[in-house]
């Protein structure tokens, strides 16, 4: 029970919520209160139920089809207390957007895109405030300015599209505040932006919370996040609460073993200070079983640097034209990598790191030859892309292997996974006999975690974390040299995360890969890289060994992005000095060309740019 | 809206132009509407041989002959003829008293304007003159009087006199508005004169009641362009036509069915049969021929395939046609007969027969499927083959491509036995791809300048019998000329070739 | 914008230039309109033929004519038909309203009772409601056309006799063609509302407008539908073309004077300078209904206005 430090009654208290879809209980039980002025994070991994339930709140699960079974949503609305689940959904809507606003997850897709930001936020003030439209896109601009968007009169009139994902959760964030409700749920509000961009919004959504005086039900799978933002924890699992703390409680005193094995697998930046190479860490496992850690530590010393590099990558250039003038020249490019140069190494996991429009997946593409380039050589085990015929290029893709973010995206949903695996071998006519073809991708299946029999399931028979072994296990099936993994992780919990980390990590002990590992996040990358390239519009800012990078970081851009990365310890909350200052955009004028910059080399391998 | 604005003045116009034929008649009531498969696009005579313009054109013009349902000939607007100098001059005494719709008179000069206008430069545009090339000159005498010079006797020249290019144009209206609003204004002597016309929609035409002959019974005349025969059905059906002209035989239980509606039918032009290869193969004896001939059916196939809208022919033309002799009788259907012919032939059995035919009639292709299973009883295999018309009129049957047997069908509008006869039989035409017979080639050259009639109706009964003889072909039927007509119309004939005259069709209001 | 129209008009001409080229070949493969001329004349001699076809133009190589119907067309000379030889402008002139107004009356239909059924199943997903529509939908697919126009001609021509069962006079005469041809129409129509209103609907924008308070109504015909306009525009410009088809059955059994009816006819008598001159124009009447479709969709669609 949170403790009352004030006798003030809670703003809003959920009793003994169950909430179902058809037979399904995805909800079950559920207890929590939130005072006026206090955050309460509400986290928990894919599954857990907690969308659903701040959905139910605003009774907009009904439009899903949800049934509640018990419980009851009590909100201190303008006109006293009101069980919100049995109000009808007509007085439900002079709720939302009044007195409980909220915001969701994807900035991109939150805004509609057929309208202007001032229409959108002088809809809410319209309906429910009785503004005139004018009124409104008056009070719209105030609002913009108050989550600090500098140049707020020009903004109000312009589409979402013109806007970047950091903006438009700003908007939305103003949208949501327009009436100043008395309750916010934000559902994960920062997932999908760069750490730069996720450190301003939860600042700004601070800085609101104190100074409107609202409560803020935070939903969140990143423990960073809640170490930043909450006062009090509710850790969610399965549609059941399995604890509830004030968040220093949950962080240094987790009671459940579920929290505590979600605390263990949350990888954390600076964990690995003091080692030259990556590790290999324990996974700490949470099933029916009870909780329990599996694997071993092992330090992670598989490069060979005494070898020629597998892959060179010499003054890459990749630019893309993106307007055009009506006689079909180019007047604008995309600047997506500049002048890059960087090896790999066998047995070796290179890390590119940056944000939004650092051109770290357009060299991954370069590499894996779905992109062409403009300028500049790529040499795979000491030949030249370009001096390659086109048997010899179309072979080279059976060397390079490529896992993506979304592993069911990239599996066709019509084939069974077995058949997706044997495709490369197929493919390249690695096997020809159907006996061996199946043996094969038994072993492979076998060999990231799953058993054969699986081979003859469909991939929307599997959870996300298989999805992505499945990707795996048919990168391999051509036996490649090296993995392009491009956000191989971000879209996975947790706890399956640090399972994939290890399953690469074995991967590359047992027969040498080389990883060019394409992310994010910071922590991951410093817990699985020998090398780290800190990339910046295309240009390499800061590159070198893992421990250079990370404990000596020397540029200043590697620096924010370092300090920008919430720490899952709420009492190293650091307040930082708000940059709001957007990313920006690499896409310039054609003949306005960047400038190209020069390294100083630090220390041996650390280069850093001047 | 515009379009719906000038049908609506469209039809006012028409309403006070109905008005005006009606207060100048006192005869003439109430409306027919004929459905015609294709517009003609010009109303000049000399612009086409389109039957549909054959059947609004006899309403509007007249030629100096005139030809009834019966296919027989009658003063038209020539009240007689003398033909003279061993057929090489014909001479016309023209009726008196006749106008143009326009006003214009009708005289020796209007004849011999239409024919050099014909023969001429603007007729050489077109596709009618070549019917009437034995034409040189004509000749006035009197206003009332013309001689026809011609450069060889012809004796068809009478009866292509009462139609299509030979209709008697008004030489000063042409002159005066030009060829071009001519095509779309067309002025005649006919029993109806011209009032509006939209293309691809409509003719609407008026009763002329200053009409030499018996005067138009109805005010109205409009012909309707349709050109899906199922459409034209359902408009008769909905009493919005009057009279839908070549009736396949799959609407006529349609037809039969309802009430209001009418069948009629009459003998018509058109001949259907299968010509052979006397060239090559087993059809090159003519004892397979003629076994071939006996082991089908005809008489069934007409009465059930053809509903009897149909009638047995021994040689290729209908019994209208000048040159029939009804006394020539088909070879009889005799299966065992057949067998035995082929058995001499030494025909070995499941010997192939292949049939080329034209795409698209679905009631002959029936009848050929009907042909092929009679041919199957005698031991017979036939494979019939269908060709895209053009394929088949080009390619095919002029290159002697064909198989054992092929479709020919015929419908000239001249009736007379010569027209056809000459161009299948002789050598070198291009109908006869295969046949060269000296005895044949002659008499068919002989009775072409031949202007005693009857002497010529021996020859060409001679002609046909000899064919018969050879057995060149297996004459099928002539199918009638059918008519769908709301029973509210009454006078009404049908003719063999769409060519009806509706001056004396009225209508029951 | 303007350099864009610049552009999407040299497409149009060069595809409308293609179009002719290949018809026009075609055409002249498939048979000689000297002889489709004469074919109810009983005497016709070779010599008499090429008479004709010399007066018609057609003895020339086939490049030579074609290279002359070009020309024509520059001066906006769109020559005579072969039958009967009525100015082609004047054909088309009477026929091209003809179809326009048809389409344009089919196109509504199909956009007035699409729209709401297309929403009403979207929203209703699954539920009895939705399998209604989906299964009338789905019959009003599987329909020929032709069929159902003859279904139609019997029930209100024949049995009631309270419709003119074919040509083009007064309003009545318009209700049977813009219903046989508005309702197959629609029936794709109903599926493309639906699937992209359920679509938009799972967006999240959608949601969005519902946490503000507002009311379905407003969720659906404000926010969602103005984003499911943008495929909606795009596939009905594309179904223009697709109509046109269905316009020459459609005209053909009706007996409507369009543009349909006048190039069947074309075909059937072997009357190039009409079929190559229609078929010029309705590829130019696509090309230009593409084109405003362009048009609407910048209007509709910011991110196309403001790029």
């Amino acid at each position: 029970m949170i403790e009352s430090s004030s006798n003030e009654p809670s703003l809003i208290r959920v009793e003994d919520l169950t909430v179902a879809f058809g037979e399904e209980k995805v909800v079950e039980n559920l207890s929590f209160s939130v005072r006026s002025g206090q955050t309460l994070a509400i986290v928990g991994e894919s599954g857990s139920g907690k969308s659903v339930t701040s959905l139910s709140i605003l009774r907009l699960a009904d439009m899903s089809g949800a049934r509640y079974l018990s419980g009851r949503v009590l909100f201190q609305t303008a006109a006293g207390e009101r069980d919100l689940l049995t109000l009808s959904q007509q007085d439900m809507r002079s709720i939302r957007g009044k007195e409980i606003a909220m915001i969701f997850q994807e900035p991109m897709t939150s805004l509609n895109p057929v309208f202007t930001v001032g229409d959108q936020i002088a809809e809410v003030l319209q309906l429910h405030e009785g503004m005139s439209r004018k009124d409104a896109l008056a009070e719209g601009v105030k609002l913009l300015k108050m989550v600090r968007l500098a140049d707020a009169e020009s903004i109000i009139g312009r589409y979402p599209h013109q806007l970047s994902g950091g903006m438009r959760q700003r908007v939305m964030i103003a949208m949501a505040l327009a009436c100043r409700p008395k309750l916010l749920i934000a559902d994960e509000p920062t997932t999908a932006l760069d750490v730069t961009i996720q450190a301003q919004i939860l600042a700004i959504l601070r800085d609101l919370k104190d100074s409107l005086d609202m409560a803020i039900i935070f939903i969140t799978h990143d423990m960073g996040v809640v170490a930043e933002m909450a006062d009090d924890v509710v850790v969610m699992r399965k549609g059941h609460k399995v604890e509830e703390q004030p968040v220093d409680a949950i962080f240094h005193d987790p009671q459940h073993l579920y929290t505590q094995t979600l605390l263990s697998a949350v990888p954390k930046l600076g964990a690995m200070n003091g080692e030259d190479f990556p590790k290999r860490l324990p996974v700490a496992v949470y099933d029916e079983a009870g909780a329990r850690t599996e694997g071993e530590v092992r330090v992670q010393n598989t490069a060979n640097y005494g070898v020629a590099p597998l892959v060179r990558v010499e003054d890459l250039v990749v630019r893309f034209n993106v307007k055009k003038n009506f006689l079909g020249r180019p007047t604008h490019r995309v600047h997506a990598v500049e002048e890059i140069s960087l090896d790999i190494y066998p047995g070796e996991t290179l890390a590119l790191v940056g944000e939004s429009g650092s051109g770290k997946s357009t060299i991954g593409r370069t590499i894996q030859q779905l992109q062409e380039s403009q300028a500049g050589n790529i040499t795979f085990n000491g030949k030249r892309f370009s001096d390659m015929g086109k048997g010899e290029r179309r072979a080279l893709r059976k060397k390079i292997q490529y896992i993506f973010q979304d592993p069911y995206a990239s599996l066709d949903p019509r084939k069974t996974v077995g058949f997706s695996i044997a495709e490369p071998i197929r493919t390249h006519g690695i096997l020809h006999d159907e006996g061996l073809i199946a043996t094969r991708v038994s072993e492979l299946l076998e060999r990231v975690g799953l058993s054969a029999s699986h081979a003859r399931r469909y991939p929307h028979e599997f959870s996300g974390g298989q999805r992505q072994r499945i990707c795996i296990a048919r990168a391999l099936a051509s036996d490649p040299e090296l993995i392009i993994a491009d956000e191989a992780l971000s879209a996975l919990d947790v706890s399956v995360q640090a399972q994939i980390i290890n399953l690469f990590m074995d991967l590359q002990e047992e027969r040498g890969l080389s990883y060019l590992f394409i992310s994010h996040d910071m922590a991951v990358v410093e817990q699985i890289s020998h090398r780290v390239a800190v990339l910046y519009l295309g240009q390499i800012v800061e590159f070198g060994s893992r421990r250079q990078v990370f404990e000596n970081p020397t540029h200043s851009y590697t620096r924010n992005l370092l300090a920008a990365v919430p720490i899952a310890d709420p009492q190293k909350r650091v307040m930082l000095a708000i940059d709001d200052t957007e990313i920006p955009s690499p896409i310039r004028a054609v003949g306005n060309e960047p400038e190209h910059l020069r390294h100083k080399e630090i220390a041996p391998g650390h280069l850093v740019a001047e | 809206m515009k379009r719906f604005l000038k049908n609506t003045a469209a039809v006012a116009v028409i309403a006070l132009a109905g008005m005006g034929a009606f207060s100048s008649s006192s005869m003439a009531a109430g409306k027919l509407s004929v459905s015609v498969a294709l517009d003609p696009g010009s109303w000049d005579p000399i612009d086409t041989f389109l039957v549909a313009w054959g059947a609004v054109g006899s309403n509007l013009f007249d030629g100096l002959t005139e030809r009834d349902t019966n296919a027989k000939l009658h003063p038209g607007l020539a009240t007689s003829w003398d033909v003279l100098d061993d057929g090489v001059r014909i001479r016309f005494k023209l009726r008196e008293g006749v106008k143009f719709h326009n006003g214009e008179p009708f005289n020796a000069e209007a004849v011999k304007f239409t024919f050099d206008r014909l023969l001429g430069d603007i007729g050489a545009k077109g596709p009618q003159r070549a019917n009437y090339t034995s034409v040189k000159s004509v000749e006035i005498i009197d206003d009332y009087t013309v001689d026809f010079h011609l450069h060889q006797p012809d004796p068809v020249l009478l009866t292509k006199l009462a139609g299509y290019g030979a209709m008697i144009v008004p030489p000063k209206y042409i002159a005066e508005k030009g060829e071009d609003y001519f095509n779309t204004h067309p002025v005649g002597t006919g029993p109806f004169s011209f009032v509006s016309y939209e293309p691809k929609v409509d003719l609407e035409l008026a009763a002329n009641a200053d009409y030499w002959g018996d005067k138009p019974k109805v005010s109205e005349l409009e012909y309707r362009f349709i050109s899906e025969l199922t459409t034209a059905v359902a408009e008769l059906q909905a009493g919005r036509v009057d009279i839908v002209e070549d009736l396949p035989i799959s609407m006529l239980p349609v037809v039969k069915g309802d009430g209001k509606l009418d069948v009629m039918s009459t003998t018509g032009p058109a001949v259907y049969g299968l010509r052979f290869n006397t060239r090559d193969g087993i059809t090159a004896d003519v004892n397979v021929r003629k076994a071939i001939v006996m082991a089908v059916d005809r008489a069934t196939i007409i009465k059930s395939l053809l509903a009897g809208e149909a009638e047995e022919i021994a040689s290729f033309q209908s019994s209208l046609s000048f040159g029939n002799d009804p006394e020539l009788k088909p070879l009889p259907y005799n299966p065992e007969e057949a067998k035995k012919l082929l058995k001499d032939a030494g025909v070995a059995p499941g010997a192939e027969v292949q049939i080329d035919i034209r795409a698209g009639n679905p009631t002959f292709n029936e009848v050929v499927q009907a042909v092929g299973a009679y041919l199957q009883t005698v031991g017979l295999k036939a494979v019939i083959k269908p060709y895209e018309n053009s394929v088949f009129l080009n390619d095919i049957v002029p290159q002697g491509k064909t198989g054992a047997l092929f479709q020919q069908s015929w419908g000239g509008w001249t009736l007379d036995y010569d027209n056809t006869a000459y161009l299948l039989y002789h050598t070198g035409q291009k109908w006869n791809p295969y046949g060269s017979d000296e005895k044949l080639n002659a008499m068919l050259e002989e009775q072409r300048p031949m202007t005693d009639v009857a002497k010529r109706e021996v020859l060409l009964k001679g002609i046909a019998a000899y064919i018969a003889n050879d057995v060149l072909e297996m004459p099928l039927y002539s199918l009638k000329a059918i008519y769908g007509v709301n029973k509210r119309v009454e006078g009404f004939v049908p003719a063999p070739d769409n060519r009806i005259k509706l001056n004396t069709v009225s209508v029951k209001e | 914008m303007a350099g864009f129209i610049v552009k999407r008009l040299l497409q149009a001409i060069f595809a409308t230039l293609v179009v002719t080229l290949l018809v026009s070949y075609a055409i002249r493969m498939t048979g000689d309109p000297a002889l489709m001329l004469t074919q109810g004349a009983g005497s016709i001699t070779e010599a008499d033929l090429v008479r004709i076809r010399e007066a018609l133009g057609v003895n020339q190589p086939f490049f030579v004519q074609y290279f002359g119907f070009l020309r024509d067309m520059v001066t906006f000379d769109f020559g005579r038909s072969f039958l009967g030889g009525t100015s082609v402008a004047v054909l088309i002139g009477g026929a091209l309203p003809s179809t326009l107004v048809l389409a344009f009356w089919s196109m509504l239909i199909s956009i007035a009772f699409s729209i709401p059924l297309g929403i009403t199943a979207a929203v209703h997903k699954n539920k009895a409601l939705d399998q209604v529509i989906r299964v009338i939908s789905l019959v009003g697919l599987s329909f020929p056309n032709f069929w159902l126009a003859i279904m139609l001609v019997l029930v209100f021509s024949i049995t009631w006799n309270i419709l003119p069962p074919s040509g083009m006079s007064g309003w009545l005469s318009y209700i049977m063609p813009a219903v046989t041809m508005g309702v197959i129409l629609m029936a794709v129509n109903v599926r493309l509302v639906r699937t992209t209103m359920l679509e938009t609907l799972s967006s999240q924008y959608i949601m969005v407008a519902r946490a503000k308070g507002l009311s379905e109504t407003k969720v659906l015909y404000k926010h969602a539908l103005r984003n499911c306009a943008i495929p909606l525009i795009t596939y009905m410009g594309l179904q223009f073309g697709g109509l046109l088809g269905g316009i020459v059955v459609i005209e053909r059994v009706f007996n409507w004077p369009g543009m349909g009816t006048l190039a069947f006819d074309a075909v059937g008598a072997r009357d190039y300078p009409v079929l190559q001159a229609s078929i010029m124009v309705l590829s130019l009447l696509i090309i230009i209904v593409n084109l405003l479709v362009d048009i609407i969709y910048g209007l509709v669609d910011p991110r196309i206005r403001t790029e």
